[in-house]
């Protein structure tokens, strides 16, 4: 039962009784139980040492615990024997059985069971009913919709106690009964629980169901009038210890019950309002519970009692992360953000008055708006004048001076709302700052930070409107001092951070990325976090119109030059060994501390003494140095004493990272600024950027793009791997392009990079060194891994899969597996991808079809573009940009069958299933009556990979053409050709043919080799129907005909055959279209992809792909590993029926109940769920 | 009557002359014409019993929205998907809502038309670009699948094309509607005829502008927008259709050259208005919604034998270049339109092959054609090979409860409710509703 102590107290509740009876009144013994109407498999956790069994109408991440088997099946017609079981228990299902059928139910399951039979549901008592009315009426109130379940209870009608009871009593099947789900408890607990989830407060939810299933079940939740009626029928000898329900009380009672019901959920429901914190010791509910405590009614009494004593417990042990973060209107309108505003205030009386009145003048609801001071021990009276003056404002007294970040890192986390906004106490907000940092705040977007304007006091000159950095962590504001009117503030504009002084941040995201760091003490902490944000996949955004007037340096110009220094320099350090990636850190650290000796001379002026450090100089051990000049020294010792910390630090920043250096540095603004101006320190450090090759790391990298081919790649290669292939060499005078291939070695193909992956550990490696990816087909499937990469996921979509593997497949049993492992991988394949081409525009409407069921098309991807080609663009297949070459005969007068005057019809590939080879050889019979000297050349027959099943059609295909006498003679058969050989037998060919049979596929595909016909100049004669054929009829480029007509066909190569000067005009347009279609403009839209890849990355981050709508239908088309493991067991337990067809089909036929035998049978238990489909496949 | 409620009547009509018992069967408002058919309105009781007394059931949009329980039902079931509303949706949700509500709007949508297609025996789509973008649907909610493809390879039985079609009987004008009678059109000016509403995924602006452009050199054109107000009066007027008025009026065009009727156009009568155009026009925005709807406006062009202007991208647009009815320009782009418009003005040989070519492939979308595939279904209807298949049945069953939970999201209640306001049936839900909350 422990198991169950975290789940919903109804389901605690729900299970609680046939645990008691399974482990009080059963044997110890390990027995069979059967759970029906359970899709998740509950009692496997319940019940570990017995053998287990859920079943129902679907599957809901099923456990899959040892000894425990989920199967789905009817209630009405359970798989079993009779007896099969010696307990089976139900929960909450008879409720949502047609009431005609509830004992047709109930009958099936005393059929399968040889001992109790466990029935758990609520009846339809009206104070049940009443019950169930109020909740859903309340959930629809406050989360704006209402409990499907109990909608459906409502349809079907909550079943009556005494007609199910009569029924047993007929039947003469003893049954026990009790309750639990005291109306009292049930109604006002679910009250608080829908209030808890409308206010986003999930949290406590959970923890109120721990808490109430410890301490108030069972004892206080067995009382009368009860939700849930547990029947126990054919109860075993002596059952739990177990309250008997009340008899029936009087009409009247009951309609009092029913009213006093009503009453406590309005007067709770009103009590809850949507600020209502439930645990609030003088809250509204606390008077409500109060009111309860002091009532006449025992049972109302008794709930008190149970309120108060959940709500002790919870209070004894709050939980941080609980705090009542969103406050929502019932509506649906946008959330109503509560903001902390936080100051940090060190002997800032004279600010005080100025900042806090400018708050208390803001035009956001003061109700979503708290203030809180915290203060660093000042001794100027601020606390009193606070005190006195500003009651409103919640201090928190330091009583020392912490520094800004921890003091910040204080407020934010005393603070109770969604937002903190910080602000410095020397300044004063204009009235809608807040209301203008909320409106650019944009958490589903990311942007979880928010910069506001900071002006002069009097508003003439700027102090922040851009954050910018150099490369060794020196953050900087543009413009600073500056006019207004000379200075460019553009709103909405991303920053690399915003100015600690006045922002707007997430409360939850400055808590969990570590805020402010504290060691920083002052100075940079800002530039940090926002770096920081960066790194982990946040944005930080400016707001124009937030404004605030500082008055500049009005605490910390108190500090001297030389603490200052210590601090600017020690952060600046710290912050770029904590955010840059290892490979960027490799590059600037030494640069960084270079120049850090330099400033240190620079700035302490102690190039003036450097004679006496000369061997045979001054012997005087000491001199006197300023302290400005040691504060740099002062900043590395710093930092190497707390060395071993801040690489922890580092390593937790890293292991965020969402964003590469190279996206980031671009906000660097003025990476190579320098801090100091003196000629020396800018000399040296033009010296020191120039030395270590620095400009070039900070310079817009080109994006890397790995093609990742399945197949090798160079001679003989195949469809896919040329695809990946032509696109890499396209793609590379774009961007640095690699492919990656199967294999271990690297090389090089027509000057692209080719690299080997022996496995899949490597392949990921290479991909997440690369900024795209783009694969194919079922490279997913292979590696897993592939999804996981910040890279943008380019899927390749050029072939619609489905319709082909359901035809290789279509005749053999495991055909409904392997197509539901299809379903399965191209699911997956959608959900992963941040983007997809496809070869024409009409496999895109098709592609668009499937990402729409998978609820890819969402509103973050529509509004990105409304045209979607941002999600799917057609990539066609483009021809090679030389033409042709023809090095040497391969065909006419080398072949022995082939004359060099011989005319020759070309099949340019292989001949998969989907194609029609058999019509052209019949219309070829026809043709060569009439045309002696014709030849039919099939390029390739076998294929290349032995993976892929031989195709019964090359059989059909070679035994056809030897019937007619044909073969090897006028038909022949070559072996696949090198992909570059290829060319000659185009070149020597005639015409060429392409016939497919008319399928659903037909329309979708893309017959890459009609390209290399036209490529070749070849004339064609097509069937019609896909996308090439289209081109061919528009562009007379060869004769289309309808699929499946022979006479046609060969009329028209008799046509074409007889006709050289037609043949010729063909080939010149054949050529004229080629010219226009290059691989070189097929790849348009991966170029845009390949250049500015985090457009899509932060696509991937808004969208909401496979979360909403397919969320299930992912579990039915089992998108998980074991659930892949148990297909494949599937597919060889299908094999092993078929091969044992006769011994099945025996004893199906002999017998009345086949499930039976099966189970009786070792070996086949676990394929019951199959049988039928392997006799379907045997009858047919 | 609007799109929906055009085409189910023809079906009805189709399929009653061919000799079945047909029932049209409507849950919003209906004031009957005289139908060779039974027409019944009413609400899941009218509706449960004529569920139990037919063999099929031919329904469309959001039915098994307002009556889940028909997802159960035993009888055959057509699905007729030929509008993808859910893409309407993108558009419609993105000025009216907050980003979380539109999530869920969106996602309910897809989720309804999800059940639906976990439950079809039998689809209709409008074209062939609608069906391969259904066949990607079907295919990824596992529909196609081994026993639906060795029934019919090309699947043609699982899904199959009906587009909108055009009266069988040719228009035919008992008297101007627009032509010498509106306010400022004289007997011989040039009309162009917008034929439908102005909704937001249309783009009047963009043939304004144009019309703008055209107005020095042919003083004489007007453009006529038909349907201002929807027949429904409860549904709202769109946001583009008050931005193409005050376009038109900030031109200083409404009245002389730009018209607006903002009154109703009776269905029947509808070829007085469409015979006094000389060119009928229908311009949209390049959105994925307009990419797969089917303008059955275009089709009214069609039976009137009106040479056609529109934007090119979807099956109307492929239709008019590739059987010359007119000319399709690209989305948004004034030069073109005002140029393609100008031309055929000016060129009255142009105009009468237009007028030629449509009024020989108009036959091609009679209703009586186009209604085939359905007809020939009803004549032998089965269901669907792997809703008869028990394994296969219960894993798309098991699709379909989960679209139907999710249709029933946090938004199913506000949705809903306001789909039903729209069709009139607002105080009957919300009454319903009341008596569940009781």
């Amino acid at each position: 039962m422990q198991s169950l102590r975290s789940q919903s107290f109804d389901l605690y509740g729900r299970y609680s009784h046939v645990f008691r009876i399974r482990t009080e009144s059963l044997p110890e013994a390990p027995i069979r139980i059967l759970d029906v109407g359970d899709p998740f498999g509950t009692i496997a956790a319940l019940f570990p040492d017995d053998e287990t069994v859920s079943l129902d109408i679907y599957e809901d991440n099923p456990s899959f615990a040892h000894g425990h088997q989920p199967l789905i099946g009817s209630g009405f017609e359970l798989p079993f024997v009779d007896g099969a079981f010696d307990l089976i228990c139900t929960h909450d299902v008879l409720e949502h059985i047609p009431w005609d059928r509830r004992t047709e139910f109930i009958a099936e399951l005393l059929r399968v069971s040889r001992g109790p039979v466990v029935l758990v549901a609520p009846f339809g008592d009206p104070r049940s009913v009443r019950a169930e009315q109020l909740i859903n009426s309340y959930f629809v109130a406050r989360l704006g919709h209402s409990i499907p379940a109990l909608d459906e209870h409502a349809d079907f009608v909550l079943p009556d106690t005494d007609l199910i009871t009569a029924w047993l009593d007929e039947t003469q099947v003893p049954y026990a009964r009790f309750g639990d789900g005291w109306v009292y408890h049930w109604v006002p607990f679910y009250y608080l629980k829908a209030h808890l989830l409308a206010a986003g407060f999930e949290g406590v939810v959970h923890r109120i169901d721990e808490a109430f299933n410890a301490l108030l079940f069972p004892e206080a939740d067995h009382a009368t009038p009860h939700y849930r009626t547990t029947l126990v029928m054919r109860p075993p000898a002596s059952l739990p210890d177990l309250p008997t329900p009340a008899p029936q009380p009087s009409d009247d009672e009951v309609r009092a019950q029913v009213d006093e019901l009503t009453q406590l959920a309005l007067t709770l429901g009103e009590a809850l309002s949507p600020t209502e914190d439930p645990l609030s010791r003088d809250g509204r509910v606390a008077e409500w519970v109060a009111a309860r405590a002091a009532s006449d009614s025992a049972a109302q009494r008794q709930l008190a009692t149970s309120i108060t004593t959940v709500f002790d417990a919870l209070r004894e042990t709050p939980a941080a992360d609980d705090a009542l973060d969103v406050v929502r209107e019932p509506s649906f309108g946008k959330p109503r953000r509560r903001v902390a505003v936080v100051l940090v205030n060190w002997n800032g009386i004279e600010h005080l008055p100025p900042c806090l009145d400018s708050l208390a003048a803001q035009d956001y609801p003061k109700d979503l708006t708290e203030v809180i001071v915290v203060d660093n021990g000042s001794t100027d009276g601020s606390l009193e004048l606070l005190a006195r003056d500003y009651p409103w404002v919640r201090v928190l007294p330091q009583g020392h001076n912490t520094g800004f970040a921890p003091a910040v890192t204080m407020g934010a986390q005393a603070a109770t709302s969604e937002c903190v906004a910080f602000m410095n106490n020397d300044m004063r907000a204009h009235p809608s700052w807040l209301s203008e940092l909320v409106e650019a705040y944009d958490p589903d977007n990311n942007v979880v930070c928010v910069a506001g304007q900071i002006q002069s006091w009097d508003g003439e000159r700027v102090d922040f409107v851009e954050g910018v950095m150099n490369f060794y962590g020196m953050g900087d504001q543009v413009g600073h001092g500056k006019p207004l009117a000379h200075v460019d503030a553009r709103d909405g504009q991303p920053l690399l951070f915003a100015c600690g002084g006045a922002m707007l941040v997430s409360r939850h995201v400055y808590l969990t990325t570590g805020g402010f760091d504290p060691d920083f003490f002052a100075y940079f902490e800002d530039v940090d976090f926002g770096w920081r944000l960066w790194v982990m996949g946040y944005e930080v955004r400016f707001a124009e119109k937030a404004i605030t007037y500082h008055r500049l340096h009005g605490t910390s110009s108190r500090f001297p030059d030389h603490q200052r220094t210590l601090l600017y320099e020690r952060n600046g350090l710290r912050s770029i060994m904590k955010n840059y990636g290892d490979e960027q850190l490799a590059k600037v650290l030494a640069p960084a501390l270079l120049l850090l000796t330099k400033r240190a001379v620079t700035r302490g002026r102690l190039d003036l003494g450097r004679d006496a450090y000369s061997l045979g100089g001054d012997r005087e051990p000491n001199e006197t140095v300023s302290r400005i000049a040691l504060a740099h020294i002062h900043a590395v010792d710093d930092l190497i004493n707390g060395l071993d910390e801040l690489i922890e630090v580092r390593e937790r920043v890293q292991r965020a990272r969402q964003r590469t250096d190279e996206e980031i540095l671009e906000l660097f603004g003025t990476p190579f600024a320098p801090v100091l101006h003196d000629t020396d320190f800018v000399e040296a450090q033009q010296k020191v950027v120039d030395g270590f090759g620095l400009a070039a790391s900070f310079q817009q990298r080109a994006r890397r793009v790995l093609c990742v081919s399945s197949y090798e790649i160079g001679e003989k290669m195949r469809g896919p791997a040329i695809r990946a292939f032509e696109i890499a060499k396209a793609l590379s005078t774009t961007v640095p392009v690699a492919v990656a291939v199967p294999g271990a070695t690297d090389g090089e193909v027509d000057g692209i990079p080719t690299l080997g992956y022996p496995d899949e550990q490597t392949l990921v490696r290479l991909a997440s060194a690369s900024d795209v990816v783009l694969i194919q087909g079922f490279m997913l499937r292979q590696c897993s891994g592939l999804a996981q990469l910040p890279s943008v996921i380019v899927v390749d979509l050029y072939d619609p899969w489905l319709f082909e593997n359901i035809e290789l497949h279509g005749e053999q049993p495991e055909a409904d597996v392997a197509i539901k492992q299809d379903v399965s991988v191209i699911n997956e394949l959608l959900d992963a991808g941040d983007f997809f081409i496809c070869a024409s525009e009409r496999q895109r409407d098709y592609w668009l079809g499937m990402l729409s069921a998978r609820g890819a098309i969402d509103s973050a991807t529509y509004a990105a573009d409304p045209t979607l080609r941002q999600l799917i663009d057609v990539v066609p297949f483009g021809l090679e940009d030389h033409p042709p070459r023809h090095a040497r005969p391969v065909l006419k007068g080398v072949h022995p069958h082939v004359a060099a005057d011989d005319l020759v019809v070309l099949w340019g590939g292989g001949v998969w299933d989907w194609f029609d080879p058999l019509a052209v050889i019949e219309a070829f019979a026809v043709v060569v009556e009439r045309v002696p000297n014709a030849k039919l050349y099939f390029l390739g027959l076998e294929l290349s990979s032995p993976d892929v099943p031989k195709m019964k059609m090359a059989e059909a295909v070679v035994l056809r053409s030897k019937q007619l006498g044909l073969y090897d003679t006028s038909i022949i058969f070559g072996d696949w050709a090198p992909y570059e050989e290829r060319e000659a037998f185009l070149m020597e060919a005639d015409i060429a043919i392409s016939a497919a049979k008319d399928l659903a596929e037909t329309r979708l595909a893309f017959r890459s080799r009609i390209l290399d016909y036209l490529w070749a100049g070849l004339p064609v004669v097509t069937t019609s129907g896909d996308v090439l054929s289209d081109l061919v009829e528009r562009e007379d480029l060869g004769i289309v005909v309808p699929p499946g007509n022979i006479t046609m066909l060969a009329n028209a190569m008799l046509q074409l055959l007889g006709n050289p000067a037609r043949r010729a005009a063909m080939s010149a347009r054949c050529e004229r279209v080629a010219s226009e279609m290059s691989w070189s403009s097929c790849v348009t839209p991966l170029r845009k992809v390949a250049l500015e890849p985090w457009r899509w990355r932060t696509l991937r981050a808004a969208r909401v792909r496979g979360r909403l709508v397919t969320q299930d239908v992912q579990m039915m088309f089992a998108n998980r590993d074991e659930e892949m493991a148990r297909l494949r067991a599937d597919r060889d337990e299908l094999v092993f029926l078929r091969q044992h067809s006769e011994e099945l089909e025996a004893i199906v036929r002999h017998k009345d109940r086949p499930y039976a035998v099966v189970r009786k049978t070792p070996g086949l238990r676990k394929v019951a769920s199959l049988l039928k489909r392997a006799l379907a496949a045997l009858r047919a | 009557m609007a799109g929906p409620a055009i085409r189910a009547w023809k079906m009805a009509t189709a399929l009653s002359a061919r000799g079945h018992d047909v029932t049209l069967f409507t849950t919003g408002n209906c004031d009957p014409l005289p139908a060779p058919f039974t027409v019944r309105r009413g609400w899941t009781d009218e509706l449960k019993q004529a569920e139990a007394w037919c063999d099929v059931i031919v329904f469309q949009g959001f039915v098994i929205d307002g009556q889940p329980w028909l997802a159960h039902t035993d009888k055959t079931m057509v699905v007729d998907l030929y509008d993808p509303f859910h893409l309407e949706q993108l558009e419609l949700s993105r000025e009216t809502s907050e980003h979380d509500v539109r999530v869920e709007v969106v996602a309910s949508t897809v989720a309804v038309l999800n059940e639906q297609i976990a439950r079809g025996d039998f689809f209709l789509c409008a074209s062939e670009k609608q069906r391969d973008f259904w066949l990607g649907a079907l295919g990824a909610l596992g529909r196609i699948n081994p026993l639906t493809y060795d029934a019919d390879p090309s699947l043609r039985s699982l899904i199959d094309v009906v587009p909108f079609g055009v009266d069988d009987e040719p228009a035919s004008q008992n008297r101007h509607e627009i032509r010498g009678v509106v306010d400022g059109i004289g007997s011989d000016d040039e009309i162009l005829l917008w034929g439908g509403g102005v909704y937001n995924w249309f783009d009047p602006l963009t043939l304004i502008r144009a019309v703008d452009a055209l107005k020095e050199r042919r003083p004489a054109l007007r453009l006529y927008f038909l349907g201002m107000k929807h027949p429904n009066p409860e549904v709202p007027q769109m946001r583009m259709a008050t931005e193409a008025m005050a376009l038109s009026d900030g031109l200083g065009l409404t009245g002389t050259h730009v018209f607006f009727n903002h009154d109703w156009v009776p269905y029947e009568q509808r070829a007085d208005w469409l015979l006094d155009a000389d060119i009928g026009v229908s311009t949209h925005l390049d959105h994925v919604e307009t990419a797969f709807s089917f303008r059955t406006r275009v089709l009214d062009y069609l039976w009137a034998g009106l040479p056609i202007v529109c934007t090119a991208g979807d099956a109307m647009g492929e239709l008019v270049t590739d059987h010359g009815l007119g000319a399709a320009v690209p989305a948004d782009d004034v030069a073109a339109l005002a140029r393609a418009l100008g031309e055929l003005l000016a060129d009255k040989a142009a105009r009468a092959d237009a007028a030629a070519a449509v009024r020989k492939i108009a036959p091609e979308f009679a209703w009586s054609r186009a209604l085939a595939p359905l007809v020939a279904f009803c004549d032998a209807p089965r269901r669907a090979p792997d809703l008869l298949d028990r394994e296969t049945a219960g894993r798309l069953a098991a699709v379909g409860r989960t679209a139907a939970r999710q249709r029933r999201g946090p938004l199913h209640v506000v949705t809903s409710l306001r789909r039903h306001v729209r069709n009139g049936r607002g105080g009957e839900v919300l009454r319903m509703a009341l008596r569940r909350l009781r």
